[in-house]
């Protein structure tokens, strides 16, 4: 049974405010949260399904999006509704030297309401990797950046054996990948990366990014 | 229907950092140079190693030892590596002479960041890495010294008429649309001998000296859309800086139609280079002058014209048409009070006009929107 996220302020019907006609989205444990347009603009997917489909006062399924996820996802877009936009100063918008980037994007710079709400997020509970998935589903950018730069801000500096005890990175299975024969011969001088018997990290297991 | 997706039974499993898709290891990748990733995320796994073969990286120098350095930039391959960045000249010169092999690995780079150079390493590099004259979109070069300690003292003629710097400004590279320099505009080096009409749409170099000098910038640069100079002294004739009267050269306007942007960081202005900077430039949308010279040390009747709202008015209404965006701060005297001068045609526009007492300023500033936008806050 659908349930409607107490925060949201649901009422019946096509709910219209001051900002606009408001959009009711549930997540993929079946809570719902009505959003307005200002949310809206911010996620392209939901932007996209809420003119596609004719809803009404059916709520858009996010199917990819728990609701321990989305409500936090919500206030974020809340937060930031009234920021202000960039001002195009043309149509092809190439009077920026940034745009296209010619060195490292900058993670020194994520705003402080950001980096509070992003610190809700862990890495032993996932919940770090759900936020920035679930950015990239619903296609908002901001959300996404904020999510990528804190990772890269974890990690710089950091040896990939750090790196590896800090997010559980598996291990090649012995004799494959990096740990197969003629790998090994290749790489003298670097970290062993096979599991020894004492390490303990994760067991190894298929890669599903690579299947 | 909606029950039926609610009712589904989820299995809450932890997401841990390689269920990232490829595509997010890709963006979180591109808040590293390219040593850094490689430090961070070499030999993790065969995913991991994988997709380090085919992200495209930043080269930055300055973090890499030497005894490594070629031997990491030989385990890269060319197609992968973006751009390249040193601010070291001792490092700089390294890579530029001590490997043949491992320089062609930069063969294919589309920015170029060079800071702490010479003019000579300049020179070197055109000859050395002749290809980038056809991949280099992005060029910053600063820090730059005429010549080094031993250098000979007829360079300064050499420069006086060719300069390295100012090759990159030439139809030679004709993909470069970004350069940014913290060198002089020097029209003898560039354009008067031998005119080249550059492709570049954003240009910041650190000192013009004159108008004329502007303008001539201007019709070697048609595609010119932004412009940023630190230091702009805009009298009309560097050659005679009394001279308010413009009789050698024919001045044809306007001549940069495509301009959008000009910013003058500090500047010297008299009235006749606002004229000509915006009868130059008719589809201006952004000016921003700053001039924190206590004009009285040049010309007290001009502070006072440039101190008027009505001389700017008149400049706008006539020349200044598809402004947006303007900031102008002129410092004052003492005689300066705090008032406010804006007027219908000031509010029209979402300009305003004061002057201040303490600091003694004239400020003309777009309300609510000023210019430091995305774009300028990076310039």
């Amino acid at each position: 049974m659908a349930t409607t996220a107490e925060a949201s302020n649901t009422t019946t019907g096509n709910t219209e405010t001051a900002t606009g006609k408001m959009i009711k989205i549930q997540s993929n444990d079946g809570q719902i949260f009505e959003v307005d347009q200002g949310v809206v603009e911010q996620s392209s997917t939901i932007k996209t399904l809420s003119d596609l489909m004719d809803v009404g006062d059916v709520p858009i399924p996010l199917p990819n999006v728990k609701a321990s996820i989305l409500g936090p996802i919500v206030d974020f877009c809340n937060h930031h509704k009234n920021d202000q936009k960039p001002e195009p100063i043309d149509e092809d918008d190439d009077d920026d030297p940034n745009k296209d980037i010619y060195e490292p994007k900058r993670s020194d710079d994520i705003c402080e309401w950001d980096l509070n709400f992003i610190k809700q997020f862990t890495v032993p509970e996932g919940t770090l990797f759900d936020i920035i998935m679930a950015a990239n589903y619903l296609g908002i950018k901001t959300l996404l950046a904020v999510g990528c730069k804190t990772i890269a801000n974890m990690v710089r500096g950091k040896s990939s054996t750090e790196v590896r005890e800090m997010f559980n990175i598996s291990y090649d299975p012995p004799g494959e990948g990096i740990n197969a024969p003629n790998a090994i011969e290749g790489q003298a001088g670097t970290v062993p990366t096979t599991q020894d018997a004492n390490a303990t990290g994760p067991s190894p297991q298929p890669d599903p990014m690579n299947q | 229907m909606q029950d039926s997706f609610a009712d589904k039974i989820y299995i809450d499993t932890v997401t841990i950092f390689e269920d990232l898709s490829n595509e997010l290891l890709f963006n979180i990748f591109e808040y590293f140079d390219a040593y850094q990733l490689h430090l961070t995320f070499r030999q993790l796994n065969h995913r991991f190693n994988s997709l380090l073969t085919k992200v495209r990286v930043h080269f930055d120098l300055d973090p890499i030892p030497l005894n490594e350095f070629f031997s990491f930039v030989l385990s890269l391959n060319h197609h992968q590596i973006l751009s390249f960045t040193s601010r070291k000249l001792e490092k700089t010169r390294s890579w530029l002479f001590d490997n043949d092999e491992v320089l062609q690995q930069f063969s294919k780079i589309s920015a170029l960041t060079l800071f702490d150079v010479t003019y000579g390493v300049i020179n070197r590099l055109h000859e050395r890495l002749p290809s980038l004259k056809s991949t280099l979109i992005y060029v910053n070069v600063a820090d730059t010294t005429r010549t080094t300690i031993n250098g000979h003292k007829n360079e300064h003629i050499y420069f006086k008429h060719w300069c390295p710097t100012h090759e990159f400004c030439s139809d030679k590279f004709f993909s470069l649309r970004y350069l940014i320099m913290d060198t002089d505009y020097n029209h003898q080096a560039f354009g008067l001998l031998t005119p080249t009409i550059s492709t570049i749409t954003y240009f910041k170099l650190g000192y013009i000296y004159s108008i004329i000098w502007l303008l001539h910038l201007f019709r070697y640069s048609p595609q010119l859309k932004v412009l940023h100079v630190e230091q702009f002294v805009g009298v009309l004739d560097d050659d005679d800086r009394q001279n308010r009267y413009p009789s050698k050269n024919p001045i044809i306007f306007p001549c940069a139609l495509n301009m959008h942007i000009v910013v003058l960081r500090n500047c010297y202005c008299e009235p006749i280079s606002i004229e000509y900077i915006l009868r130059a430039c008719p589809y201006l949308k952004q000016f921003y002058s700053n001039s924190p010279l206590d004009y009285s040390n040049y010309d007290d009747k001009i502070r006072k014209q440039l101190c008027d709202p009505i001389f700017w008015q008149s400049m706008i209404d006539q020349w200044g048409q598809h402004l947006i965006n303007l900031n102008i701060t002129i410092k004052g005297d003492e005689s300066f009070i705090n008032e406010d001068l804006t007027s219908a045609f000031w509010q029209l526009r979402s300009w305003q006009v004061k002057t201040l007492h303490s600091p003694p300023y004239f400020i003309i500033r777009t309300n609510g929107k000023i210019l430091d936008s995305s774009l300028l806050s990076t310039i």
